[in-house]
């Protein structure tokens, strides 16, 4: 089973994700709505998730800069960044994200590559 | 009155009326407050340019003098107004400013006009328009990496022109005064000083054509930029929901108990796209 970190402000999205995500057998560990709360939570956890899957554009702190945050915290963490903000890839492949997909994405598609990362070592 | 300074003000007038022409034809497109700032200084510049034809012509000394001093404070009020109305793509208007500056630039000269001190009063008329243009270009320049990133290169070239030229002048102008010459009144034999002045003074308009062109291009450009970047963040939020809940409906009913609540949702957000692509059109 799979652990799962989401990070997003579209309440609609994220509570569809969960229920997606869980139906298939992933466990949701926690859901951050925005990037401050997302580093806040990432320092409590006490296992660490095996992905994140991280928004970009959100209020107080954007998913760029909790990303960086994360990973000065725990280098090895696995964030998957979900976007609809596409002039911001390179920057966060660049900065250790495992991958950087754009928003809308089919669900099959996103599963493969959850997959894919998670399956990496 | 010599043939160089005939041929240069007909030019400025020229150059001014293409320049006022441009003013009307934004606000006639674009319906935005800050051209009516533009085309009335452009439309005063046009004016100054008449009051210098005049004054050129007129051969009652007192006359020649009063229209010295209605182009010298017509050209100031012009520039005000143009260098506000340019000004206002960076920072907000502030209209106490502007009528404060339009008060004391019309008020000095005239002040020092009614006590006989002609030559002073149209110098300093002249004067205090460049030191407005020199004020105006220390924020940009000093907040140069701020005002480079909202406009092109070809913008800040040009606005780099626009001050050199009217840099030249200024201190042109001083040099001249010091010679014995007012500006815009030169002596019949000074010919390369009025060359110069009325060279200076069409390239420093046509480089503030240019410039306001590329200026309102660029920024049309960032905002189109920034409406399409919003419209295509919301509506790949709202396609990607429709997604999710869809593929959550494929899945086995067994384990999806409130599909009507999922198909609400698909509904819902059909409903905020479609409400985007209005936005869109509207704002095209």
């Amino acid at each position: 089973m799979t652990t799962i970190f989401l990070v997003g402000d579209d309440l609609d999205i994220m509570t569809l994700f969960d229920k997606m995500l869980t139906n298939l057998g992933h466990k949701i560990v926690a859901t951050a709505y925005n990037g401050e709360e997302a580093v806040d939570l990432f320092r409590e956890f006490r296992e660490l998730p095996d992905l994140i899957l991280m928004d970009h554009r959100m209020p107080k702190k954007d998913g760029i800069t909790a990303a960086q945050e994360i990973l000065k915290l725990n280098k090895n963490s696995k964030i998957l960044f979900l976007s609809a903000d596409y002039t911001i890839k390179e920057e966060a492949l660049a900065l250790g994200a495992k991958d950087f997909i754009e928003k809308p994405i089919n669900f099959d598609k996103l599963l493969n590559i959850i997959e894919k990362i998670i399956s990496e070592k | 009155m010599h043939t160089i300074a005939y041929f240069g003000i007909m030019l400025l007038i020229f150059l001014r009326l293409v320049g006022l022409f441009i003013a009307v034809e934004f606000l006639r497109v674009l319906k935005e407050s800050k051209f009516k700032l533009l085309i009335i200084g452009w439309f005063i510049w046009v004016l100054a340019g008449f009051s210098a034809l005049i004054l050129g012509i007129a051969e009652n000394t007192l006359l020649a003098e009063i229209f010295h001093l209605i182009n010298g404070i017509s050209t100031s009020l012009s520039i005000i107004f143009v260098i506000i109305g340019l000004f206002t793509y960076f920072r907000e208007l502030s209209v106490k400013m502007l009528v404060i500056l339009s008060i004391l630039f019309i008020s000095i000269p005239l002040i020092a006009f009614l006590f006989g001190l002609y030559s002073f009063a149209y110098n300093l008329s002249s004067l205090s328009l460049f030191l407005i243009v020199i004020f105006f270009s220390i924020i940009p320049l000093k907040e140069r990496r701020d005002f480079k990133n909202r406009i092109s290169n070809k913008s800040y070239y040009w606005y780099l022109i626009v001050l050199l030229s009217f840099y030249s002048i200024t201190i042109s102008m001083i040099i001249f005064y010091f010679q014995g010459n007012s500006f815009g009144s030169y002596s019949e034999d000074f010919s390369i000083a009025m060359f110069f002045d009325y060279f200076l003074g069409c390239i420093s308009t046509i480089a503030l054509i240019i410039y306001s062109i590329h200026l309102e291009y660029d920024i049309s450009n960032i905002q189109k930029s920034k409406l399409t970047e919003r419209y295509s963040h919301d509506l790949g939020n709202i396609i990607q929901v429709i997604y999710i809940a869809t593929d959550l409906i494929k899945l086995n009913d067994e384990k999806i108990k409130n599909e009507s609540e999922n198909l609400e949702l698909i509904y819902n957000k059909c409903g905020e796209a479609a409400k985007i692509i209005k936005d869109m059109r509207e704002n095209q």
